[in-house]
């Protein structure tokens, strides 16, 4: 059997399905198991774990992050409250296959980043896998791309931090999936983390205006000063605005992975394709 | 010494290591005569240290010491390998003079010139081959012979078109923020380019490309100008190495030819001089293969009288230019990447020359502006703070020309001493060429955002760009001072001519790979019509 938390999110939900599809015995591990899906269980980061969680389970997909937490919460939220589930998965002599992200990197400047690189060290402890995707892109596009996608569709003109000319890896969400079933079956054994993105990456910019290109209209950017954009949305944070973009991510955003550090990285069996446009348009 | 059916081959560069590897594939006892300086011990040290760990592990003493410094035996104009000039050191055994106003070098080192190359492997075409006897296509199966032992990053893009990937390559490099802007730009504005008479892609170089690095590949550590610690960037030297660690062949150091001899009974003698001092040495061999440079080749072949005494080597003109590249160059450009050339734009326009030009473009790195620093040291000082972010907008285009538009090199020696000569020989339509040349660029590439600095271009010295030979062209009806189709100078029969000297030309491109090709096809067809 094999766990995936997370599963009400976006790359959760895209494992569990695939990994239903291709004929492995799945269990959702969800803060709210929805009644008509028996093979759920529940499961939250940071709370005690129900005592039949993991019976049968060999494998737990961890995708499970909790986005809403700011400063020291989020590694005290995200890291150490994963550690019951990977511990008792480990006791088991279960492993864990941890979604984690390029932004987790030795030197990562981002809460983020850094809360996803303690927790990878833990989960390679417990001789676990460690997955590093990009921006992940699909047909359903939800997260940061969904946003862009949407935003390519409506307007000309896009306010973008630094014009938009960060350095980005795209994850083809369909690959990842094909990723983390690789790795259950038992076919990959690194010993380090895999990289699981396009290997040649592009810009914020390049994104939007790839996306509005295929809807056939041209974007034009406006470039917002990286330390404004800063500024202000610590203003809004520390105001307790409801934002849909945080400092934090724009502080992953700015820093990427240095080249180095990608080329070091594991790679998997699988492919992973550039963002070309029958893969998100369906 | 005495070696009955065995390959000689003369010199341990890339033409070498091709020449060494066909004869080996065709299971032929081979033995490799060469000078083989190799990189000072305190150097070789540091790199090893660095070779060992990730690049943020590296000490800054290491670092310091293995980085282009601009003093040195040899002044700033040579190419340096880990800080050391090995790969012109002297031998000690000919008395060079080589005139203030020639670039050209002999190299003595294991590897030769490829200890300091900048790793471009594009394929010659018909279009570069034209007045060659060898076709473009009786070069294809030599160059993917080639592309089987050394490794070649690369991307099916437009250039492809005009210039076949031949193989497919081990994948691309992550180029730098401004070299993928510049090229999303030249592909924007791609219609009028070739409208204008412009090739354009990725670069290919032979560099590898794998996972994990930097065991598998490149780490993008961006110490690739100053050679890589972890061997990533092709050096005929690993070829050699490797054949010799596998046993496949008699490398013997330490000696330095001075004559090559034919006798009548279908053998060749090897006149070598020991650096360690003492005897000459005499080896003989069933054919021998010249390969040990252009400029070595052409001494050795007149030392031989095989060779006028007075002999002019052909140079590709080679063109410093630097451009201001009004772009973006990203936020990411502080840290490393790969450094070498990320752009290959190739300018075929009879309005500036029969023939066409070849560029290569280099985008912004720390070894750019320390450059900089050191060969402009009152303009970088006033510049002060500004000048990091003015680098960074710089691309510098390496050019280099046909021999038919460039100077070219006389080689004076003669057989009985040891005292040779290289002068210049002036071409007067160099300059005229390399004039249109500028204004063509600024014309039609200044529009796009990429201006050339003219004023600030620096045109080397005859082989000062290392791209030369031709000295014993190859023609399909060799007269005397001339070669066959398999180097062999009029009147040998067992003495073939492999690296880039039995050129009939030299196009301005990449030399070093389709030399290695060039040599490769003519081991493989001589040794076969030898039989087993």
């Amino acid at each position: 059997v094999i766990g995936v938390t997370g599963a009400s999110g976006y790359v959760g939900g895209r494992i569990l399905a695939h990994l239903r599809t291709s004929g492995f015995e799945t269990v959702a591990m969800v803060r709210r198991p929805a009644t008509t899906d028996a093979r759920a269980r529940p499961y939250a980061l940071a709370q005690s774990l129900d005592p039949s969680l993991l019976d049968g389970v060999e494998w737990v997909v961890h995708a499970a992050y909790d986005l809403s937490q700011v400063g020291d919460a989020v590694g005290v939220v995200n890291c150490k409250g994963s550690l019951p589930l990977l511990d008792a998965l480990a006791a088991r002599g279960g492993r864990a296959v941890l979604i984690s992200s390029l932004s987790a990197f030795d030197g990562a400047g981002s809460d983020y980043g850094r809360a996803k690189l303690e927790l990878e060290r833990a989960v390679l402890e417990r001789d676990g896998v460690v997955v590093r995707p990009g921006l992940v892109f699909g047909v359903e596009g939800g997260g940061l791309f969904g946003a862009i996608a949407r935003a390519a569709a409506r307007y000309a003109l896009m306010p973008m931090v630094g014009s938009g000319r960060q350095r980005l890896f795209m994850t083809h969400d369909g690959s990842l999936c094909e990723l983390a079933s690789a790795i259950v079956a038992g076919d990959v054994h690194p010993d380090r983390p895999l990289f699981a993105a396009h290997e040649v990456p592009t810009t914020l910019r390049g994104i939007a205006q790839r996306l509005a290109h295929a809807n056939g209209r041209d974007l034009r950017v406006i470039p917002i000063p990286h330390r404004l954009a800063y500024l202000g949305l610590r203003c809004a944070e520390l105001a307790r605005l409801p934002l849909p973009f945080r400092s934090d991510s724009l502080r992953s955003l700015s820093h990427p992975i240095p080249l180095h550090q990608v080329a070091a990285l594991a790679r998997g069996p699988v492919e992973f394709p550039p963002l070309r446009d029958d893969l998100w348009r369906g | 010494l005495s070696d009955r059916d065995t390959y000689a081959v003369i010199g341990a560069g890339p033409a070498g290591a091709a020449t060494a590897k066909a004869l080996v594939a065709l299971g032929k006892k081979v033995i490799v005569l060469d000078a083989g300086l190799t990189l000072d011990p305190a150097r070789e040290l540091a790199r090893e240290r660095m070779a060992a760990t990730l690049p943020q592990s590296w000490s800054e003493n290491d670092v310091a010491l293995t980085r282009y410094s601009a003093q040195g035996a040899r002044g700033a104009g040579y190419k340096r390998l880990f800080g050391d000039d090995v790969a012109f050191r002297d031998d000690g055994v000919l008395d060079l003079f080589a005139a203030p106003a020639v670039g050209a070098h002999p190299s003595y080192a294991i590897g030769g010139l490829s200890n300091v190359w900048g790793a471009g492997v594009l394929p010659y075409v018909e279009r570069d081959l034209e007045g060659w006897p060898v076709s473009a296509s009786e070069l294809m199966g030599a160059y993917e012979a080639v592309f089987e032992f050394i490794p070649y990053a690369g991307e099916e893009d437009e250039l492809s078109a005009r210039y076949p990937l031949v193989v497919t390559p081990d994948g691309p490099l992550i180029r730098s923020d401004a070299g993928e802007a510049l090229l999303a730009r030249l592909r924007r504005h791609r219609r009028s380019l070739e409208d204008a008479g412009y090739d354009f892609g990725a670069s290919r170089l032979a560099v590898r490309v794998g996972h994990p690095a930097p065991a598998r590949g490149c780490i993008y550590c961006g110490h690739c100008l100053d050679g890589c610690p972890y061997g990533h960037i092709y050096n005929a030297a690993q070829t050699i190495e490797q054949l010799r660690h596998e046993g496949l062949i008699d490398y013997r150091p330490g000696l330095h030819v001075d004559r090559v001899l034919e006798d009548g009974g279908g053998e060749v003698t090897i006149e070598a001089t020991p650096l360690a001092g003492g005897q000459g040495v005499g080896v003989r061999a069933t054919r021998a293969f010249l390969a040990a440079g252009a400029v070595s080749s052409t001494i050795i072949m007149q030392r031989s009288r095989l060779l006028p005494e007075r002999t002019e080597i052909l140079d590709s003109q080679t063109l410093y230019l630097p451009f201001c590249w009004i772009g973006p160059v990203g936020r990411t450009g502080r840290e490393p990447g790969y450094t070498l050339a990320q752009a290959f734009l190739v300018l075929d326009d009879p309005e500036v020359s029969s023939r066409p030009v070849h560029i290569s473009l280099y985008t912004y790195n720390d070894g750019l502006s320390e450059r900089a620093r050191a060969s402009h040291p009152r303009l970088s000082s006033l510049l002060g703070p500004f000048l990091d972010g003015i680098t960074r907008h710089l691309v510098i285009g390496i050019c280099f020309f046909h021999s038919d538009d460039s100077h070219r090199i006389l080689s004076e020696s003669q057989p009985e001493s040891s005292t040779v000569s290289l002068e210049p020989v002036q071409n007067p339509a160099t300059s005229v060429v390399l004039g249109r040349f500028k204004r063509a660029l600024a014309r039609k590439l200044g529009p796009l955002g990429l201006i050339p600095l003219s004023p600030l271009a620096e045109a080397p010295s005859p082989g000062g760009g290392y791209h030369y030979g031709a000295s014993v062209p190859m023609r399909s009806r060799p007269l005397a001072g001339e070669s066959d189709t398999l180097g062999r100078p009029v009147p040998a029969r067992r003495i073939h001519a492999v690296d880039s000297s039995c050129f009939p030309s030299v196009p301005g491109g990449t030399v070093t790979f389709p030399a290695m090709a060039n040599a490769y096809r003519i081991a493989t067809t001589a040794a076969l019509g030898d039989g087993a």
